[in-house]
């Protein structure tokens, strides 16, 4: 396990990362629940490295979905109004 | 028969608890269930709807009539938004306003926006750290270059930052997938309501 490994690194280097290691497991495993189920399995045991790769891509994959409803908004502000998009935006409030 | 009542009452209660707006019981409970779940309230993705749009109005005006709303300023629109949704109480919320305030100042110069420099480096690290060093730390670190204002902190400190960053980067997905779909759809419903528009040949007739 590399989480292991780092562990055994890590507490050579400062004696604070024993401390804050519970911490940090169980911040992980929030983060795990964070994940949606297609990058990660939330019921089996992930090591916290993997987590956090998957944390990674996942923070990427939404990056890269902004991006791209940036790219169409902007298509769209271009050939509508802003006023229609206020509109729209009231009818979603009173719905 | 009066307990009866009592019941009723406290269920009526309870009922109007969970009837009201999710918002309300995110705040009460906000330290339970955790600070990002005031993401996911209805009335926050409303709200930054519509911070949204005011923000996308200020491009359309304040930029040229060529360069109206392009993608990457429909973008910073959408990530400062989202920083001012925030309220500066997370790290990443007030990094984001601080970039965008460079980014005003040298458009200000007329010059084009910094290209995604950021992203370029994490392609060409990514090789190199996917063994990385300690595992963890390593992972770490590029998790903390990919939210912004967060390439120094602690491990607890980057990991509660990420957790709301998530939470945040999922409305906004979700608030401007409906701003798109709401444009679209007004835009068609206008488009076969109206006559024929200046630009398109007249095919609707009287």
């Amino acid at each position: 396990m590399s989480s292991r490994r780092s562990r055994s690194r890590q507490s050579g280097s400062s004696r604070i990362t024993r401390i804050t290691e519970e911490q940090i497991s169980d911040l992980v495993s929030k983060l795990q629940d964070l994940l949606p189920e297609a990058h990660l399995q939330s019921n089996a045991r992930v090591p916290s490295a993997r987590v956090l790769q998957e944390t990674c891509n996942y923070i990427r994959s939404l990056h890269q979905e902004v991006d791209d409803l940036s790219e169409r908004l902007s298509e769209l502000l271009a050939t509508s109004d802003m006023s229609s998009a206020q509109a729209a935006v009231i009818r979603s409030l009173l719905m | 028969m009066p307990s009866s009542f009592t019941s009723a009452d406290d269920e009526g209660t309870r009922g109007k608890r969970k009837r009201g707006s999710p918002g309300a019981c995110a705040s009460e409970d906000g330290n339970q269930q955790g600070p990002s779940s005031k993401w996911r309230t209805p009335r926050a993705q409303q709200a930054y709807s519509s911070k949204l749009i005011q923000a996308l109005r200020l491009v359309r005006t304040g930029g040229t009539p060529t360069c109206s709303a392009s993608a990457p300023a429909v973008r910073d629109a959408a990530y400062r938004a989202l920083a001012v949704a925030a309220r500066g109480r997370s790290r990443w919320s007030r990094a984001i306003l601080a970039r965008s305030r460079r980014c005003r100042a040298l458009q200000s110069a007329r010059r084009p926006p910094p290209p995604p420099r950021p992203r370029r480096r994490y392609q060409q690290q990514q090789d190199g750290e996917e063994r990385p060093l300690g595992g963890l730390a390593g992972r770490a670190k590029v998790l903390g270059r990919l939210v912004p204002g967060c390439r120094s902190l602690s491990l607890p400190a980057l990991l509660a930052e990420v957790s709301d960053y998530i939470a945040a980067l999922e409305m906004q997905v979700r608030a401007m997938g409906q701003l798109t779909h709401d444009l679209a759809a007004s835009a068609s419903a206008s488009a076969s309501s109206s006559s024929a528009p200046t630009a398109a040949p007249s095919i609707a007739p009287p």
